[in-house]
């Protein structure tokens, strides 16, 4: 049925459980999983939501920055490698992931998008916006949400 | 007030919250608030069309049509391919010397062109060197947008202050037996940039090998280059000679303007490099040009309707009660202000304001340099306040590709505007506010 899954990832302990299940999913209708992880870009001010929360050197955020995307598709990597499912990998700058994700999805002629909805409500999710919901509501393919 | 005083100021307030939330086109907004203006009967207009400083639109026009043959020189960027060298390679020092390097050339031409000017070079000089192109493109407009104020010719600002208070060339550089904005911003600009440098820009790592990178600096025709460098210098030393040449700086700039499109086409195929004259006065911003004079028109309706007068009458006492406490609320109220707003209105219209204080006894020449001051650099705040930086912000997301949040802009927008303003605050305050406490 589908062929080439998007796996996003945001390196949360959902969005890990959801990279299993997407795995699962693809290795049974043997299908290839593409690995997506958007990072916020390098400025020398790290934010929690709009925030400023601290500051660090640009070049060793930037540094910081490839590190953690590196380890968080490792595990989308390390998931279908264990399951024997082909498996492709890719981060970008952005910092409206749900765009990214949408875009990633269209690059990559992918047919699906398997993402975590981390079900926020409440203030904290008016200010933050869902991500999946975005996802849902500009993806033209099918969007599978794992809870 | 009377009906006639509040309806202008309704058409005003109206005209200026439209073009500020661009419900439609700023300039139409501005065009039709002037309109409205005549249609009711606030201002005649023939008396719109005296209010607006036709000195200052020719300077505007000059300065812009000479600035447009020298982008399509290839001087700007043969300067970009010598920063790259004096940086020795240093990615972060050679954003520093790229945005002094917008800094010294929007001092003489537009603020948007020196960006348009400069991207084509400094955009593939950041992908050789690995750095983000956003922060470094915004970087070459704050720098633009903050030195157009530095001397009379680069921004419309200083040509207002030219246009009310009567400031000339040599004004901006001393006054009254001080420094006055050339000195004082360049000097905030250097910190500025050492602050930005520590802040944004150390650590990346340095190419040694500069071959690597393959770029070059390669001037096309070196007789059409020399004849626009040229005439842009002797176009600038006649508008400082203003005073002794004894006619007005717009007809001394339409004249530089002219008298070079003359030259070029007198030159023929030897210069075929050069936009015909045609080419040159499409590319000018009508659209700007447009909205300068209706800002004029408009801001003439508020002088007519003596809505400055009462706005001055209201402000005065701050100033005649503590004038250091004047200046500074003037200061830092304006720098948000500007950050939010269209910056060109809010300072024509308390230019005026402060004018109408004069009359009053209130020492005009610190205030106005502190509202011109903090107007501009107020205006880095966000891509509202400034046209410039609208163009380098969509520069840098067409490069990367990607969509620039509000806090990733903030993020480099916010440091550079708080050093600008306060080191400026402090130099204005001692050099120019408090030697007029009495």
């Amino acid at each position: 049925m589908y062929k080439n899954i998007l796996l996003p990832t945001d390196g949360s302990a959902l969005s890990r459980e959801a990279i299993a299940a997407g795995v699962k999913l693809a290795k049974a209708l043997g299908a290839r999983v593409t690995g997506f992880y958007a990072a916020p870009p390098a400025t020398p001010l790290e934010y929690d939501g709009i925030f400023p929360i601290g500051y660090a050197d640009p070049a060793e955020r930037a540094r910081a920055i490839e590190k953690t995307a590196n380890q968080n598709l490792a595990v989308i990597e390390k998931a279908a490698k264990a399951a024997g499912v082909r498996c492709k990998v890719e981060h970008v700058t952005d910092d409206f992931p749900a765009d990214a994700i949408v875009a990633a999805a269209m690059r990559n002629k992918c047919d699906v998008i398997f993402i975590a909805s981390h079900g926020r409500h409440g203030f904290r999710d008016s200010m933050l916006g869902s991500q999946t919901q975005k996802v849902l509501a500009q993806s033209r393919i099918p969007v599978i949400v794992h809870r | 007030m009377e009906p006639m005083q509040w309806l202008t100021l309704i058409v005003f307030a109206i005209a200026i919250v439209v073009v500020i939330t661009n419900v439609i086109d700023s300039t139409l907004a501005a065009l039709l608030g002037v309109a409205a203006m005549c249609w009711l009967g606030i201002m005649t207009e023939t008396e719109a069309f005296n209010y607006v400083d036709w000195n200052v639109m020719a300077i505007l026009v000059g300065i812009w049509i000479i600035a447009g043959y020298f982008g399509k020189s290839g001087v700007p960027s043969w300067l970009s391919i010598q920063a790259l060298k004096l940086s020795g390679g240093r990615p972060g020092f050679l954003v520093i010397i790229l945005t002094f390097l917008a800094g010294i050339i929007s001092m003489f031409v537009d603020n948007v062109v020196t960006i348009l000017m400069m991207a084509p070079v400094a955009l593939p000089l950041a992908r050789a060197l690995k750095l983000q192109p956003v922060p470094v493109i915004l970087m070459i407009g704050f720098g633009a947008n903050f030195m157009g104020t530095a001397l009379l010719i680069g921004d419309l600002p200083p040509q207002m202050l030219h246009s009310v208070a009567g400031a000339e060339f040599f004004d901006f550089i001393w006054q009254h037996g001080r420094p006055s904005s050339f000195p004082i911003l360049v000097v905030t600009f250097l910190i500025a940039l050492g602050a930005m440098w520590v802040y944004g820009f150390r650590g990346h790592q340095r190419v040694t090998d500069m071959s690597v990178l393959g770029l070059e600096a390669k001037i096309e025709n070196p007789l059409f280059a020399t004849i626009v460098v040229v005439w842009f210098i002797g176009t600038v030393i006649a508008m400082s000679m203003r005073e002794y040449i004894g006619v007005k700086l717009g007809f001394i700039a339409l004249s530089g303007a002219i008298s070079l499109v003359l030259v070029l086409a007198l030159l023929g195929a030897r210069v075929k490099e050069a936009p015909n004259f045609e080419d040159s006065v499409q590319e000018l911003d009508w659209r700007a040009i447009f909205f300068y004079i209706a800002l004029f028109a408009l801001v003439g309706g508020l002088e007519k309707s003596h809505i400055l007068d009462l706005l001055a009458a209201a402000i005065k006492p701050i100033f005649a009660d503590n004038y250091a406490l004047g200046a500074t609320l003037l200061y830092w109220i304006t720098v948000p202000i500007v950050g939010i707003v269209e910056h060109d209105a809010y300072i024509l219209t308390f230019l005026h304001t402060i004018k109408d204080m004069a009359q009053d006894g209130i020492e005009p020449w610190p205030l106005w340099w502190m509202l011109v001051w903090s107007g501009t650099l107020g205006s880095n705040l966000t891509v509202a306040g400034a046209p410039a930086l609208y163009v380098a912000l969509s520069l840098g997301e067409k490069e990367e590709g990607r969509k620039v949040s509000l806090r990733e802009f903030l993020a480099w927008s916010v440091p550079f505007t708080l050093v600008c303003s306060f080191v400026c605050y402090v130099l204005g305050m001692l050099i120019w506010v408090l030697p007029y406490v009495k």
